[in-house]
């Protein structure tokens, strides 16, 4: 897609102001690179270095790993796909949880207790969070999904 | 598609799942607890009876799972008590509690299966489970991208410790080429794309039942 590289950067800062941890998790993949078998290089990235090491009497061998950076395309994907996976993750998560309960005299709203200390973190009303982290999902779903399909993934 | 409808689309998803998304501990401990969830439902397919319970003896009124790593002998916390019909053996099922590894150093466990025995007497002592009692371990890292190589060095101490047989690290994400190549062909196991119903879940029950009946043999 053109300009993907742009469009990326502009979507990362957007996930950066409201979900840091996930922008972050983008960011550190993107920033270590896609590593591939160095026989398995593809184009110019193959022939650059094949044309380096035989100017050190050397050639790629099986054993030999590159780091290549992600493409604008594959940036984009990876950010897409991960929110994909975590509003997945999120509705499904709380629907487990909740079907655990299910049928038992067990409250739906479950506490989130620090182990060493004792002191309450989080009351999370799962009954209440399971419809909406269902319909976060299933609004976006289609259109992530179209996105990914035009990024070739 | 064109560009401006994918910045639209993405922006969107973002501002709607900000809307669901709380913080990055809960939504980590809402994953462990599906993940005691996939574990609940091996037990049951590997012939088990299960209790969610607070003391061992009464299902529990209110769920409270552990944020960080706890004691297993401090009371008052949910976990699964599994008993199989066939057999004396008891299973229980915990989240984030300490477990002492080869090394004679405790080690957080996101999810740990223990024979109920070893349970019990860690409760009498205030002792952490020896790693010989634990029949199956879960790593969980709630990574919606794919985890860094760090992750996969630090699962695979974390295995040698409790048993590399015994381990899984599971995630939501997907793997990337690293750190799959770093952790296959060993003996503790990676489970990405895991979300509860799906088929990288149910690979992981398998997994697990397989290691309760191990157990159970």
């Amino acid at each position: 897609m053109e300009g993907s590289s742009q469009i990326y950067e502009q979507l990362l800062g957007e996930l950066r102001e409201r979900i840091p941890e996930i922008a972050i998790q983008v960011e550190e993949e993107v920033q270590r690179g896609r590593r591939v078998a160095a026989t398995a290089l593809s184009g110019s990235d193959r022939t650059d270095r094949d044309e380096k090491l035989r100017f050190a009497g050397s050639k790629i061998s099986k054993e030999d790993l590159a780091t290549v950076e992600y493409s604008g395309d594959e940036k984009l994907a990876l950010l897409i796909d991960s929110l994909l996976r975590l509003g997945t993750s999120m509705a499904t998560s709380r629907e487990a949880i909740l079907g655990l309960l299910g049928g038992t005299d067990t409250s739906t709203t479950i506490e989130l207790v620090v182990g060493q200390t004792g002191a309450l973190a989080a009351r999370i009303d799962l009954a209440t969070e399971v419809p909406g982290a269902r319909t976060a999902i299933e609004r976006h779903r289609p259109a992530l999904v179209e996105a990914l399909a035009e990024l070739g993934r | 598609m064109t560009s401006a409808e994918l910045i639209a689309a993405v922006e969107a998803a973002i501002g709607g799942l900000d809307g669901v998304y709380r913080t990055a501990a809960d939504e980590s401990d809402l994953y462990e607890a599906a993940l005691l969830t996939v574990a609940v439902d091996a037990a049951r397919r590997a012939g088990g009876v299960e209790m969610l319970t607070n003391d061992g003896a009464t299902p529990a009124a209110t769920v409270r799972f552990r944020r960080g790593p706890g004691h297993l002998w401090n009371g008052g916390f949910t976990f699964a008590r599994v008993e199989f019909p066939q057999t004396p053996k008891r299973l229980e099922i915990h989240l984030g509690i300490m477990v002492a590894g080869a090394s004679s150093v405790a080690h957080e466990c996101d999810v740990a299966l223990i024979d109920a025995m070893e349970c019990e007497r860690s409760r009498a002592g205030a002792v952490h489970p020896r790693r010989r009692a634990v029949v199956a371990a879960l790593e969980a890292k709630h990574y919606a991208g794919p985890p860094g190589l760090d992750i996969g060095r630090g699962f695979l101490g974390f295995s040698g410790e409790i048993g590399p047989g015994k381990c899984a690290l599971v995630f939501p994400g997907q793997t990337s080429a690293s750190l799959a190549t770093l952790i296959a062909r060993k003996s503790p196991e990676c489970f990405p794309e895991v979300e509860p119903g799906s088929p990288a879940a149910q690979r992981l029950r398998g997994h697990i039942d397989q290691q309760i009946r191990n157990w159970l043999a």
